[in-house]
């Protein structure tokens, strides 16, 4: 057993880090680039009237660099021999992405970077003589640049350059900038006549070594340092350790009231088997699991805590402002109402399941001559039901106890943000629609941790409730 | 026997449940008639340093926390003394370093005092603006509004007495350097390490760089600041405001207490900031929209803005909330509007743009997605501005002006599908616009497709593509547009148009995504920046205006109302800035 559960554990390794690749890789693909997020760019569309934030190149770097994006992302990448070993060091996330587009439609990286080093000096250029030129030049200029900056796509580049070459007409902006338009135009000619696409198909593997973000990521994970959210530059574990006891409380109490009253019940129906109220309450029960708790939450909301139905039963919803600190048995006499809806949201769907379970389990059990002989012994229903029949119908409880552990932890975040309980759920759903990576990453890790513990301690109880289980 | 004893157990929990409940709606009921608003905010703030923070409910909070030299008051509008004992004497530099520059002189109120009761003095000031101008700390928002001061000087005979020098001539340029917290810098550096680095070396590209490599204080005070404590625990978050910080507690509540002897008690009535009316202030952040409706209909909050244009008007006809609340719908600072890619093939014709203008009934969008509550707008000044162009007319709806248009500019039915076209670069191009629209924008999105239905008519097809707001940002940095639904935030400061207009703001980051300008319109906007008569401001905003109207970048919609729910209890002035009230002037009837 000892041996089963070493091994078991020994498994959470190898899972866990392939769930911490997954997180980390989907955060690199989701749109958004971090280091705008951190300079405070509005992401709504709602736009401030400040003078413009935007940060320069150098602030940008600064704060890049302070995220930790200067280094690769992971040990190793596995490309083509079309892209260079270093294109992570353009930190600029667009620049990076328009590179990225021309190589992987040229694949020569070399005639590549010759443009774009082409490019930033033209760009020094027409910062230097861009006042010695006329307005309506400069600005067709500075925007073609500005696009070839960004777009990796022929058409584009090729438009922007023409834009650029009717510029030159005149001869003032000819003589400040020709060298520089001829160098960025010959660099380009470059890339387009020495293609080498058949680069793209040769596979290159890149070693980068302990130097890369998931690795640092990583380090101070194992280490307990879950970062630094990005929203309010506050320790992710500060902010998990406000969230955890509402959840836990919440959930616990869901839990054990689905257990308390789902075990009782599934007898009940097993027991009484064909009768009108095992009908009833099993067309009840089949009515409870066909509803969604969001919805089944709104009305409870609207009728038991508005006046609007006459029916203001029911206090409104949240916790209750209390001083900080208030023991824990004055704020669970203060709150307890409050947690009756949500606690009933949480569990209703879960005590349907698991009296369903129970029952069916049980009837299997009671249809097996061990339990007839026990009753033609003429033991008492209750004795031959609990002590006999009972342990052997637990499977399906303790199955439902290795899904429902991990959620007592990472909690629910529709009953939370419809209940304005800001437990984990709550926090993991607003990091979510922040983009809040680090407080993502730590969540993720921590509910992919519990769904293991949970599953070995179910594996365990298997073995606990039935002997003839073997490990 | 034994379904006796279960019977009376299923009525004695549901007593018990009963008079839990009973408890607890009546301990809740009992509420707050003492003196205290709960104003409901839709999420946290993300801090409550204020050199670190753009949120809206961080501002809003930090406003009763700490002030500023100068600030506009709500009910004038006008830039008005606040920490300063009189407006700025300014003056023009004709000499030195920063010749063709502005000098501005302010003096410090006498009374200003911080909570330990040492008095506000010009170091504190300068402290504030070296925190700010620190390369180490993330203070990006403050040092772009306050790039323009090249130096200040502490008149030695009186220290609360201090001159801004400024490197240009900019009309923002006063509004900017008095409307920025002050902090204390007994409490900000208690070291005293910013003490020994002159403010000037900070603003010298050389010099900052060089402090910025070789000098340890700057990081180890960034650091510092930095640090959440300062952001959120009380006695970190000091000010010399009206309130004081107590406590918050996140997702749950954030309280704010009136000091009880505080320096400005005595200036009450001459601005509106001066006013301290709710003894607590209470910030309770709920997030659904749903659910905070709940908490008002039951009283459990006594404030509350943005509510959708809809249900606000279903609550104002329910008698139980008449009964309890007061509504507000003042006017906002805000645009919404539609923009146009004027540098896609099919928009840079200024007569497809205007043929747009012309397919949308801006009163109808108002009368339907707004329920009224907005007012229409012509361009991108505010009609309530004293240099707003009233020569301007609305673009009225007109389908045959529509079709005109996009006839004259060559767009027509070639191929009877229904929808105009046109030969670009020897292809045939179908008038197909792609309309982004951020997803949590419901009003956004109703005006789309709305406008969807305009455009069909005249043979312009409209796809409205509603995304998650990040991947709505990155198609507009990428100029992946033909139109999408944006509003901005203008302020009570003077319309500032380099922004969203200027040429150089026309990068992937920068908020000319309209791809609006040239060498014209940029000359108007710097001169613009840099007049400081009042008369010559006002004719180049006349012209700005003309130019944008002319060149027709966006189809500008309307300017919002705002609208607000307060408790009856509360005597309360609505306003033109966000968020359309200030809990401070609450006065309990």
């Amino acid at each position: 057993m000892l041996r089963y559960i070493l091994k078991r554990i020994l498994l959470f390794i190898p899972t866990l880090l392939v769930i911490s690749l997954l997180t980390f890789g989907l955060s690199k693909l989701a749109p958004g680039d971090p280091v705008e997020r951190t300079l405070q760019l509005d992401p709504n569309g709602m736009e401030r009237s400040q003078s413009d934030l935007l940060a320069s190149a150098d602030r940008y770097r600064q704060t890049a660099e302070a995220l930790g994006l200067d280094h690769p992302a992971f040990y190793f990448t596995f490309t083509s021999l079309a892209y260079p070993d270093t294109l992570y060091r353009i930190v600029q996330q667009s620049q990076r992405q328009m590179l990225g587009g021309l190589i992987a439609r040229f694949g020569n990286w070399p005639q590549i970077n010759r443009y774009y080093i082409q490019l930033c000096r033209f760009h020094s250029e027409l910062a230097i003589h861009g006042k010695e030129i006329a307005p309506d030049s400069a600005i067709v200029i500075g925007r073609s640049l500005r696009d070839l900056f960004i777009f990796g796509d022929t058409a584009r580049i090729r438009a922007s350059l023409a834009a650029i070459r009717q510029s030159m007409a005149d001869s003032t902006v000819r003589r400040a900038l020709w060298g520089g338009y001829s160098g960025l135009v010959s660099s380009y000619g470059a890339v387009e006549s020495e293609a080498t696409p058949q680069l793209l198909y040769i596979p290159v593997i890149y070693w980068y070594g302990a130097k890369n973000q998931y690795h640092h990521w990583l380090m101070s994970f194992l280490q307990g340092d879950f970062g630094v959210s990005y929203d309010d530059s506050r320790p992710v574990a500060d902010k998990l350790r406000e969230a955890i006891p509402i959840t836990l409380l919440l959930n616990g109490m869901s839990i054990l009231l689905i257990y308390l009253l789902g075990v009782p019940l599934g007898v009940f129906l097993a027991t009484r088997r064909g009768q009108k109220r095992e009908r009833a309450l099993t067309l009840g029960l089949f009515m409870l699991y066909s509803l969604p708790p969001f919805w089944v939450a709104t009305l409870l909301i609207v009728f038991f805590t508005t006046p609007d139905f006459g029916m203001q039963w029911m206090p409104p919803i949240g916790l209750k402002d209390l001083p900080s600190d208030t023991s824990f048995f004055s704020w669970f006499g203060a709150n307890a109402t409050r947690l009756v809806m949500p606690v009933f949201c949480q569990m209703y769907v879960g005590l349907a399941f698991l009296s369903r379970q129970m029952r069916g389990s049980l009837l299997q059990v009671i249809g097996q001559d061990y339990i007839t002989t026990a009753r033609a012994k003429g033991l008492p229903e209750g004795k031959v039901i609990w002590k006999h029949a009972f342990r052997n119908a637990l499977f399906p409880l303790i199955t439902l106890f290795a899904t429902i552990f991990p959620a007592a932890v990472a909690g629910s975040f529709i009953i939370e943000v419809i209940f304005n309980l800001n437990g984990m759920g709550w926090f993991a759903y607003s990091a979510v629609m922040t983009r809040d990576w680090p407080v993502v990453f730590t969540v993720v890790m921590l509910s992919a941790l519990l769904t293991l513990v949970g599953n070995l301690v179910a594996d365990i109880l298997y073995g606990v409730a039935d002997p003839r289980v073997r490990y | 026997m034994k379904r006796k004893q279960s019977t009376r157990l299923l009525f004695f929990a549901l007593a018990v449940n009963a008079i839990l409940a009973f408890h607890s709606c009546t301990s809740d009921k009992k509420g707050s008639p003492e003196n205290k608003v709960t104003v409901r905010v839709a999420q946290d703030p993300d801090r409550l340093f204020p050199l670190m923070t753009n949120n809206a409910v961080s501002s809003q909070v930090l406003s009763h926390l700490y002030m500023s030299m100068l600030e506009f008051d709500s009910k004038t509008l006008q830039l008005t003394p606040m920490l300063a004992k009189a407006l700025p004497t300014v003056s023009p530099i004709d000499t030195g370093a920063n010749k063709g520059g502005v000098a501005y002189t302010f003096e410090v109120n006498e009374n200003a005092h911080w909570d330990n009761n040492t008095p506000v003095t010009a170091q504190d000031y300068v402290f504030t603006l070296k925190a700010a101008f620190n390369p180490k700390l993330d203070a990006n928002v403050w040092r772009g509004v306050l790039d323009f001061i090249s130096d200040v000087q502490i008149d030695p005979s009186n220290p609360r007495k201090f001159t801004v020098l400024t490197s240009r001539k900019d009309f923002l340029s006063e509004s900017a350097c008095g409307n920025f917290p002050i902090l204390p810098e007994y409490i900000y550096d208690p070291q005293g390490l910013l003490k020994g680095i002159s403010f000037h070396d900070l603003t010298d590209t050389t010099a900052v760089k060089k402090l910025a490599d070789g000098d340890p204080r700057l990081q180890q005070i960034a650091n510092s600041m930095s640090d959440p404590k300062y952001s959120r625990e009380k006695g970190f978050v000091v000010g010399c405001g009206p309130y004081e910080f107590v406590e918050w507690v996140t997702g749950q509540r954030l309280v704010l207490r009136k000091k009880a002897n505080w320096w400005g008690s005595s200036l009450e009535g001459k601005a509106t900031f001066f006013s301290a009316g709710p003894d607590e202030i209470i910030y309770k952040p709920v997030k659904d929209n749903a659910a905070a409706l709940t908490l008002i209909k039951n009283g459990e909050v006594d404030v509350m803005s943005k509510i959708n244009p809809k249900t606000f008007l279903e609550l104002q006809q329910d008698d139980a909330m008449k009964d309890k609340f007061n509504f507000y719908s003042p006017s906002t600072l805000e645009i919404a509007y539609i923009g146009l890619n004027m540098r896609s093939q099919k928009l840079n014709d200024v007569k497809v743009r205007r043929a747009l203008a012309h397919l949308i009934d801006v009163e109808e969008v108002i009368k339907t997605a707004m329920k009224g509550f907005a007012v229409r707008a012509i361009g991108p000044i505010l009609s309530s501005k004293p240099y707003f162009n009233k020569s301007l007319k609305p673009i009225e709806v007109s389908l045959d002006s529509a079709k005109a248009l996009l006839a004259q500019a060559g767009w027509k039915d070639s191929n009877n599908n229904g929808t105009v076209d046109k030969v670009i670069g020897g292809k045939l191009t179908e008038m197909v616009l792609q309309f982004r629209v951020a997803a949590p924008n419901e009003v956004g999105k109703n005006i789309a497709l709305m406008f969807q239905d305009f455009a069909r008519k005249a043979g312009v097809a409209v796809e409205v593509v509603p995304e998650d707001p990040q991947v709505y940002l990155d198609h507009l940095k990428k100029r992946d547009f033909d139109l999408f639904m944006a509003s901005v935030m203008l302020d009570l400061s003077p319309d500032d148009p380099h922004q969203y207009w200027h040429t150089s703001s026309d990068s992937p980051t920068g908020s000319n995504r309209f791809g609006f300008g040239n060498a014209q319109s940029d000359a108007v906007i710097d001169e613009l920046r840099g007049a400081l008569d009042a008369n010559r401001q006002s004719q180049l905003y006349m012209q700005f205006q003309q130019i944008i109207y002319d060149a027709q970048p966006a189809i500008f919609l309307f300017n919002p109302k705002e609208r607000i729910a307060v408790a009856k209890r509360f005597q309360v002035e609505p306003t033109l800035r966000r968020p359309g009230y200030h809990e401070n002037e609450f006065i309990l009837k």
